[in-house]
């Protein structure tokens, strides 16, 4: 039922629940009282024939829905981590099909019941009549028959006497008001206040720094576990071999750009937007002493960085820059000489 | 009608100073595994006994037995629904604040085990700036989302039907609580559609919560049988762990069941009957769970592989034997000796002390199966000893007293038994038995 107007008046009729006619609401219907505007309280559900036929609501139909889309989403998720990162460990995928299927389940479900859940609540509220009271001698075990009629109708007359005639114990008018009784504005309040700060309380964990303010990998630090100096990565050899000169040129370009020209300028003149911040000069790449050293020299160097009296002035790239990037950035240094 | 209503309202109108000493004793020992806990948080999580190679101890156990008492609510009042048995009524709420109760407790075991547990939010997919996904390959996350999906859906199962009996509380109850009530029971009037509704949706998550519940401690059964540790990797794990589950829940039930009657005189509304039924369940709970043990230990002692029957030896005759054959006796040899006979069932007092046994029984079981196999890892030089320090054991007893407080106060806010389906039994006229 929608809200009630200004024009209506509500009768409400109070039954024993043996005394109850079901044929009670098929009369009122042939007196011409629309479906909508009939209403039966009941202190437990009635399952008998005869009465207001309910709106249909599709239920079931909500819930598998929502189980499928929670079942997608299962999938994209656990699936999809799968997808993103393609390593078999210990045989199996990472995320193996069968966890996928645990995952997916979960949602599943999950998406099933919260949703039959909210769409029952949402259909609750549409219910909601506020400007009638309910009469607490439902709870005792009374039926109530309410109906909400055009206030200046002949139909009244006619109803109130089929309600007699049925055996209500009790009826009574009410002119409707559409106002909301003095307790549900408060409470609306109170509900959004609670939902609020509970809102806000989710937050109060991320006060914490401690997470940053730990003593974590940073980018371009060393590896703390140092391979023994000198060594050279295994398959690096192999993997250098499949690029051509110019690739590697290209590539070693590219990693010189993001990795040191913002020290070592664009162009290696040693002119980076970070010079003035640093405390040793770097070098210029295209000085006759730089490239006069060995290709293995500058391999080292930006291996394992450089230090001036003991303090880093040039970071190590050995964890951040593979074996062979190296060779393609050392490449590219060398290839500067040639203006 | 009236006089249910009057009987099932009167626990929520009064309370005597007993009731509250009851709080104040509670309340106390909360507090003190608040402090230990706290005490854990400050100096570290050192504080346990945990060490390798036994990682996993009493926090763990705990978190296993909670999560398995919770399913008495959904196994009882679940499964009693679907199959329409009429004596589920009175009983149904009692076991579903139980498993709503219980999952809160258990929840919080988990939250003890963590080192540093203020970043505990790092364990939820969301983009984060560290980049820290989920690792879906560990059981672990399988059983985080499950314990996620039963406790949201098991507070659904709760509340449902709570609905009803919130709009009539919000007649007859005043004071505080009057407002809560009104926001709780969603403007409820008791129309035509409104039952209808409430009734669909009813139909609808009563199955799919039994099948969640399935899942759930299959899953926490999984965390250990797809481990390679010997004793652990065993296919037998996850229907023992259900059945197991099941077996301490229902015991629970019926402590539940004697406790509050007997506080509330519900005598008219909780029969020797009833008991009767619990303690037949009870009966098949035991004899399939002793199958399965059996099954699972034959498999083991059959093939005598060494590193398996470490773990073996250690339970039957070794340093666990004396736990062992006392959580023997509890859960299998009580339970048979007495439920199997009819007058005995319909004893309640002796019926909740079963239950008492089983439960007890249940924890050390639990305690079990996580110590002896981390004790002996394949490579003797490694095998360790555990026994749980004080700051677990004050934790774990403050746990306990949080989960009866939790009860005791939920008693004062919701009617323990359904007001609104008790009447529904009364106007069927088969109010017990089918
Ligand atoms: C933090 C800024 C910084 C970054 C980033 C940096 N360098 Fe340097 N580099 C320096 C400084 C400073 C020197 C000069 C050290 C000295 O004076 O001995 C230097 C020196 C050099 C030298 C001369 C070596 C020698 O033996 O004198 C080479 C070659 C070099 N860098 C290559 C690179 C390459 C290739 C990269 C990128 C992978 C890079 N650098 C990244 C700061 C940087």
């Amino acid at each position: 039922m929608g809200p009630v107007t200004e024009h209506e008046i509500t009768v409400r009729a109070l039954f024993e629940p043996s005394g109850y006619p079901e044929s009670l609401v098929e009369k009122l219907r042939q007196a011409g009282v629309p479906e909508g505007a009939m209403e039966i309280r009941s202190p437990l559900p009635l399952h008998e024939t005869g009465l207001v036929r309910p709106a249909p609501l599709p239920l079931h139909r909500i819930a598998i829905i929502a189980g499928l889309v929670g079942l997608v989403l299962g999938v994209v998720v656990a699936g999809g981590t799968a997808i993103l990162y393609p390593i078999m460990t210990g045989g199996k995928p990472i995320v193996a099909p069968p966890v996928v299927g645990i995952i997916s389940f979960e949602t599943m479900m999950l998406m099933a019941i919260v949703t039959t859940f909210v769409t029952m609540l949402i259909r609750l509220r549409s219910e909601r009549r506020d400007a009638v009271e309910r009469d607490p001698r439902i709870d005792d075990g009374l039926i109530e028959v309410v109906l909400s009629l055009p206030s200046n109708s002949v139909q009244l007359q006619l109803v109130q006497t089929l309600l007699k005639q049925a055996g209500a114990l009790e009826i009574r008018h009410h002119h409707a008001t559409s106002s909301i009784p003095p307790g549900v504005e408060l409470d609306r309040r109170t509900t959004a206040g609670m939902l609020v700060v509970a809102w806000l309380l989710c937050g109060v964990p991320a006060c914490s720094r401690d997470m940053q303010d730990q003593s974590s990998y940073q980018s371009q630090e060393a590896p703390r576990i140092h391979s023994p100096k000198g060594s050279v990565p295994r398959d690096s050899r192999l993997l250098r071999k499949s690029l051509t000169t110019q690739e590697e040129l290209d590539e070693g370009a590219r990693l010189f750009r993001i990795n040191c020209s913002h020290c070592h300028g664009r162009d290696g003149t040693g002119n980076g937007p970070v010079v003035a911040y640093l405390k040793e000069q770097p070098a210029d790449l295209r000085d006759p002493y730089v490239q006069g050293l060995s290709e293995a020299a500058l391999y080292d160097t930006v291996t394992y960085g450089l230090a001036v009296e003991g303090r880093d002035v040039m970071p190590a790239f050995q964890g951040e820059l593979s074996a062979e990037e190296r060779h393609s950035v050392v490449t590219y240094v060398k290839s500067l000489s040639q203006p | 009608m009236s006089s249910i209503n009057r009987d099932l309202l009167a626990p929520l109108q009064s309370a005597t100073p007993a009731y509250f000493l009851l709080l104040i004793v509670l309340g106390a020992i909360v507090a003190l595994g608040a402090g230990a806990w706290y005490y854990q948080v400050d100096t570290g999580i050192g504080q346990t006994n945990l060490h390798p190679p036994i990682f996993w101890g009493v926090y763990i156990a705990s978190f296993i037995f909670w999560v398995g008492a919770s399913h008495s609510g959904t196994f009882i009042s679940g499964v009693l629904r679907l199959s329409k048995a009429e004596w589920r009524r009175p009983v149904t709420r009692i076991a579903e604040l139980m498993t709503f109760i219980s999952l809160m407790i258990a929840t919080l075991f988990v939250f003890f085990h963590l080192g540093r547990v203020w970043r505990w939010y790092y364990l939820m997919p969301y983009p984060n700036q560290r980049e820290l996904w989920p690792n879906f390959r560990s059981p672990l996350m399988w059983d985080a989302i499950a314990v996620f999906t039963y406790a949201t859906a098991s507070t659904i199962y709760l509340y449902l039907p709570l609905i009803p009996d919130f709009a009539l509380l919000r007649e007859r109850i005043g004071g505080w609580r009057k407002p809560l009530y009104r926001v709780l029971s969603l403007g409820w009037t008791g129309t035509q559609n409104q039952w209808q509704v409430l009734e669909t949706a009813l139909r609808i998550i009563t199955p799919l919560i039994v099948m969640v519940m399935v899942s759930v401690h299959s899953i926490v059964g999984w965390d250990f049988g797809v481990s390679l540790v010997p004793a652990w990797h065993s296919t037998i794990f996850a229907p023992y762990f259900v059945v197991g589950a099941v077996h301490s829940g229902v015991g629970l039930v019926a402590i539940g069941l004697y406790v509050l009657r007997k506080i509330y005189r519900l005598e008219r509304y909780i029969e020797s009957e009833h008991f009767d039924k619990i303690g037949k369940l009870l009966v098949v709970t035991t004899l399939v769970l002793a199958y399965l043990y059996f099954a699972e230990l034959l498999t083991i002692w059959y093939a005598k592989s060494p590193d398996h029957m470490w773990v073996v030896d250690a339970l039957l005759i070794g340093p666990f034997a004396v736990p062992f054959w006392f959580m023997a006796i509890c859960i299998y040899f009580i339970p048979l000796a007495t439920l199997t006979n009819p007058a005995f069932r319909r004893w309640p007092l002796g019926v909740m002390l079963v239950g008492v046994f089983i439960n007890i029984g249940m924890y050390i079981e639990r305690v079990l199966i996580l110590v002896p196999p981390l004790t002996y890892p394949r490579l003797p030089f490694n095998w360790g000893s555990y026994f749980p320090s004080w700051v677990e054991m004050t934790i774990i007893v403050g746990s306990l007293a949080l989960a009866v407080l939790l009860y005791a106060l939920a008693v004062k806010f919701v009617p323990v038994i359904s007001i609104w389906e008790e009447k529904e039994g009364l106007v069927h006229g088969t109010r017990h038995g089918t």
